[in-house]
């Protein structure tokens, strides 16, 4: 349970597995910012929280990614800690509700991943629990 | 032959350096590598080629997609990619008018039975009882077996070169000349089959009865129960079996006459006398068999023979009915009929089922009174005098009948005729005007009923006129732009020379000018020409040209039960981001320099914001970063940031018109604004480098470059901004085309269809981006002369810190190239990661290097140094234009933090190459490594060799600085 950073010629890709499809995309979240940074602080960081809904499981694993991406951008801090839970509304509609602990990154040693990316993405069920790879652009 | 096998995929060798992958299963063109076979060795280690292959997936591809030297596997498409995609039908090119109805959206008119057109969402309520019109063998009304609303789809608007449009989801099938094909694998060009017949529009009739028993009480009870046993009796203005009698009555009120005491006789020829026998039939009466009679006239002594055929009734029932519903009772000429007396209650489609039978017995058949002109189609009535008042109601209630339809007609004629014995009579006749519209309108909403030829004509004289007002209006803005070049200025031999027309026209538009609408050209067709050279089926369908096909947004849609297969899906363009290089010079020497590293990496890194969160060189608020995303880098000349001379040796001149503000997101604007003058982190970088060799004196001359000299070089991107663009609009075509996209091989490749709103959309926020990077970079060039200016106390100007290039390695482009046929098209060029290579006399280069080609820069890595090559005389025929961009990765990210540690990598680089790097962060040194880079020496190589990219100079690291 957990993540890993994966072999990617140029980019950097991140599996992760968890038992529940939330922990999951907390996981996946978490890797990303470890792909970033390889030494994430501790500390009394303000929380905030993030929500996005989107067609289906893949898109909104997409869309709650691209927006971590975005408040790292807006917020000026590298996410970390995530947590989110995962809600399919109806068969056309999921949300993830999440939430991050932001370390400003004046206070990290980081680097930029631009993009989160489609390509190879996997996010499948597993006797386990979950299972999601994810291709992100650096 | 010589080929590679690449673990699967086999490649074969076309020449040196040129390697092909045969286009196989959904390939629209084969794919090439261009590279040697120590590359290829390199390239085949990744998924490389499979991407390769997948993106020659993508329709309208032309020529071939192609590899470059430094490809490496990326997302979708693979970095150092390059496909020209045709920017007109290599997109979703569906088309045309179709029938088979499914999957249409709401307002699409669906044609029903008797003439009547209804908004396709309009049926829900009632479509079990409705019958549609189908095309079989020939057009026949069919029920509708189920009608669902299927949500919202993306929805293309199809239109064809004679006009006619539809709305419809890719998986709309329409029928071709090779039969049903799904609007998903149909191009512009396509031919589609039409039937342009609208009909009128769908209204609910007043519910009335028409004919009762009293009507019929003058009668025997035999007849009465004869029509109540057909069900005619009572007879209700909402009956089907009226609406076929009204048909009848309207033939036989022209073609038909009594007979005997029990007759009704219909004349016509045979196969539309079949049609009046079955609606008969349908209504419970037996018609005769259809006799022959052939019959010797003389008229003004020619002589000559016709066959005449007709078919009789024998139903004293039936004829009383009719005559009911308002056949003349009697000799036309003298019964004084009009319009049945119920007409006034009756819908103008109901009306128009009674007058379209008249004219299909009566009115003339679509001719050409003069070439390209047709003839006023005409009725005409012969009446005594003492009747005339009611011939000229009937053709007042005709004339209001075309008012209300929006139909003209000419004043109502009246002829004094030749009086036969016993009275004197008058011949009224009421004409359509016939000017295009008019005739069109006509014969798309009334037109005939019964007679086939005459209906098979309209449908000839529909799609002829359609055509011939296209070309008018096509020669109208050719007289237009004509008249506008002379006005300003231009020669007349030049505006001649502007346009494939002939020279008189033109002269005729500057001069003297015309009154309305040109007349079309002489090449275009008469319509006796026209008629010959076209089809028309059975069924009443012709063929025409699909013109355009566009994406008109999401839609309900609506299926009405046909079954389908969805197909494959075409697309076009795809999502790529702009990040690109810039090359300064200056008039400095590497001996200039030595000693001073330190203290000048020191100072670019600490004023040259990089990393994450590092910010830009300016915070801009949002009306800014508006003017930045639509003026580029004239934003930056304004704001201080460049000079002239910077603007005229950047790409595009550093703006790209086609940029459109708006459609970049909110969200994307966000996280520009932080970011205006940053190189980010990653593979961007700046580097001050000194030049090793220049290969070609002159070329490096023109380019300013020559041994020892320091330059610097630029290489990042639109930052946060470009990849939010990108993101945004990978999702809105994944949405838009959501089951489409699971049928290309990678959902990356998410592509909009060229012509849609949400590939003009895209264009316009790519182009938008662009212009940021370039701000970007001009911002980072700008703050890099302030820091030499400090660092070297001299100005910037003093030491000649001018630009030599700016070119972006991330872009898709319109650009015209030849393809496959040898004919020249206008392409998205899609370069991910691949530089253009314009060789000489291309004119998008800047004036300084039009007589050599386009600088191109390639970037190397921290150890191995970048090059400048000029854009080679094979490129346009090899690439569309385009070389490699850089060395290309080997190794992994997290294989080279395994391999490298940053700080070993930074010493050792000092201590022995004389390379003074500093980064935000030591593990972007390890990942930036030498050694995870391909050899870019042997890139620059192949490029050479192949003639698309010709080294002019090397360049070798001084100081470095990164995210």
């Amino acid at each position: 349970m957990g993540y890993e950073l994966r072999e990617h010629t140029a980019d950097v890709a991140i599996e992760a597995t968890a038992e529940t499809l939330g922990a999951v995309f907390g996981a996946v979240a978490n890797g990303l910012a470890a792909a970033m940074c390889d030494e994430i602080p501790e500390g009394e960081h303000e929380r905030f929280d993030l929500s996005v809904r989107a067609e289906n499981r893949e898109a909104v694993l997409f869309d709650y990614l691209d927006e971590l991406i975005y408040e790292r951008d807006v917020r000026g801090v590298l996410p970390v800690d995530n947590e989110a839970s995962v809600t399919e509304q109806d068969t056309t509609e999921w949300s993830c509700g999440a939430s991050a602990r932001g370390v400003p990154l004046s206070a990290v040693d980081a680097r930029e991943v631009k993009a989160v990316t489609y390509s190879e993405m996997a996010l499948e069920s597993t006797d386990g629990g979950w299972r999601a790879y994810v291709v992100f652009d650096v | 032959m010589t080929t590679f096998d690449a673990d699967g995929i086999t490649l074969e060798k076309v020449r040196d350096y040129v390697w092909e992958i045969p286009a196989k299963g959904g390939m629209n063109a084969p794919a090439r590598v261009l590279a040697s076979e120590s590359l290829l060795e390199e390239i085949q280690q990744d998924k490389t080629l499979q991407q390769l292959k997948n993106a020659a997936h993508l329709p309208g591809v032309r020529n071939h997609a192609i590899c470059m030297p430094d490809g490496h596997q990326g997302y979708g498409f693979p970095v150092g990619g390059v496909a020209g995609i045709d920017a007109e039908n290599g997109c979703i090119s569906p088309g045309a008018v179709g029938y088979d109805i499914n999957c249409l959206p709401g307002d699409i008119e669906v044609k029903l039975s008797f003439g009547r057109r209804a908004e396709i969402e309009s049926l829900q309520e009632a479509f079990e009882t409705e019958q549609a019109t189908v095309a079989g063998e020939e057009l026949t009304d069919s029920g509708i077996r189920l009608f669902t609303e299927s949500g919202e789809k993306t929805v293309y608007e199809v239109e064809t070169s004679t006009g006619e449009r539809i709305e419809a989801t890719t998986d709309h099938p329409f029928r071709t000349p090779d039969g049903m094909v799904d609007l998903a694998e149909l191009e512009v060009g396509d031919g589609v089959e039409v039937q342009p017949f609208r009909g009128i529009e769908d209204e609910t009739p007043e519910d009335f009865v028409v004919l009762t028993e009293e009507d019929f009480a003058d009668t025997n009870p035999q007849l009465r129960r004869v029509l109540e046993k057909r069900d005619v009796l009572p007879l209700k203005s909402t009956d089907e079996t009226f609406h076929r009698l009204l048909k009848i009555i309207g033939y036989h009120v022209g073609d038909g006459s009594l007979g005997g005491q029990e007759q009704m006789w219909f004349y016509g020829e045979p196969d539309d006398l079949e049609r009046i026998r079955e609606d008969i039939e349908k209504v419970g009466f037996k018609p005769s068999e259809i006799y022959t009679r052939d019959r010797n006239h003389d008229v003004d002594g020619n002589k000559f023979e016709t066959t005449e055929y007709s078919f009789n009734t024998s139903s004293k029932a039936f004829r009383r009915l009719l005559i009911e519903l308002g056949v003349p009772d009697g000799p036309k000429v003298s019964t004084g009929f009009t319009t049945p007396d119920y007409f006034d209650r009756l819908t103008d489609w109901q009306q128009a089922l009674y007058f379209r039978a008249y004219f299909g017995a009566e009115m003339n058949a679509p001719a050409a009174q003069h070439d390209k002109n047709l003839y006023c189609p005409k009725v005409s009535q012969t009446r005594t005098a003492g009747t005339v008042e009611a011939g000229r109601e009937f053709f007042e209630d005709l004339r209001a009948f075309f008012s209300r339809l929006g139909i003209e007609t000419n004043g109502l004629e009246e002829f004094e005729t030749e009086s036969n014995a016993d009275h004197d009579t008058v011949r009224l006749r009421l004409g359509i005007k016939n000017d295009s519209g008019n005739l069109i309108r006509f014969y798309s909403r009334v037109g005939y009923a019964y007679n086939h030829e005459k209906r098979r004509r309209a449908v000839k004289a529909i799609q002829y006129l359609k055509r011939k007002e296209r070309e008018r209006e096509h020669r109208t803005r050719i007289a237009d732009e004509a008249k506008t070049l002379a006005d300003g200025g231009t020669s007349v031999e030049k505006v001649k020379s502007e346009f494939d027309i002939n020279g008189r026209f033109i002269e005729r538009s500057i001069w003297s000018g015309r009154d309305g609408l040109p007349r079309p050209g002489e090449d275009f067709p008469g319509f006796e020409e026209f008629c010959d050279s076209v089809h028309v089926g059975s069924d009443l369908t012709i063929t025409t040209e699909i013109e355009s096909i566009s994406e008109v947004g999401e839609k309900p849609v609506y299926d009405i039960g046909v079954e389908h297969e969805a197909h494959n899906f075409l697309a076009d363009e795809f999502v790529v981001s702009n990040c690109g290089v810039r090359m300064m010079r200056t008039n400095l020497t590497y001996s200039d320099l030595q000693g001073r590293e330190e203290e000048l990496v020191e100072n670019l890194f600490s004023n040259i914001p990089s990393g994450l969160g590092g910010g830009g060189v300016v915070q801009v608020g949002g009306d800014e970063i508006e003017a930045i995303l639509e003026r580029g880098m004239d934003w930056a000349l304004e704001a201080g940031w460049a000079v002239e001379d910077d603007l005229a040796h950047c790409e595009d001149e550093g703006f790209r018109p086609e940029a459109n503000a708006e459609k970049v997101s909110k969200k994307a604007k966000d996280r520009g604004g932080n970011q205006v003058g940053s190189l980010g982190s990653g593979n961007h970088f700046l580097e001050v480098q000194r030049v090793t060799d220049v290969f070609r004196e002159d070329v490096g001359g023109a380019f300013g470059l020559e041994t020892d000299q320091i330059v610097v070089l630029i290489h990042c991107g639109s930052r946060g901004l470009g990849h939010q663009v990108c993101t945004d609009y990978l999702r809105d075509i994944e949405q838009a085309h959501r089951g489409l996209l699971d049928r290309l091989p990678n959902k990356e490749l998410a592509a909009a269809p060229a012509g849609s709103q949400l590939a003009e959309d895209y264009y316009g926020a790519m182009c938008a981006a662009i212009n940021f990077a370039w701000v970007n970079r001009q911002l980072i060039m700008h703050r890099t002369r302030q820091v030499f200016e400090r660092v070297f106390d001299r100005d910037w100007e003093a030491m000649e810190m001018d630009l030599l290039y700016d070119v972006a390695h991330n872009i898709a482009k319109k650009e015209a190239h030849t393809v496959e046929d040898g004919g020249e098209r206008e392409l998205f060029v899609h370069r991910k990661g691949a530089t253009r290579a314009f060789p000489a006399g291309r004119p998008e280069l800047p004036a300084a290097y039009r007589d050599v080609g386009q600088p191109i820069i390639i970037p190397g890595s921290m150890g191995a140094g970048s090059y400048v090559l000029r854009g080679g005389e094979q490129s346009l025929e090899e690439t569309f234009g385009s070389t490699a961009h850089g060395a290309g990765r080997l190794m992994s990210r997290t294989q080279a933090k395994d391999e490298f540690w940053g700080e070993d990598v930074r010493d050792d680089l000092r201590e022995q190459n004389e390379i003074y790097v500093k980064a935000q962060s030591g593990a972007t040194i390890a990942e930036e490594a030498p050694g995870v880079y391909k050899d870019v020496d042997e890139v620059v190589r192949v490029s050479d060799a192949l003639g698309i990219g010709d080294k002019v100079a090397r360049t070798y690291p001084v100081c470095n600085i990164k995210g």
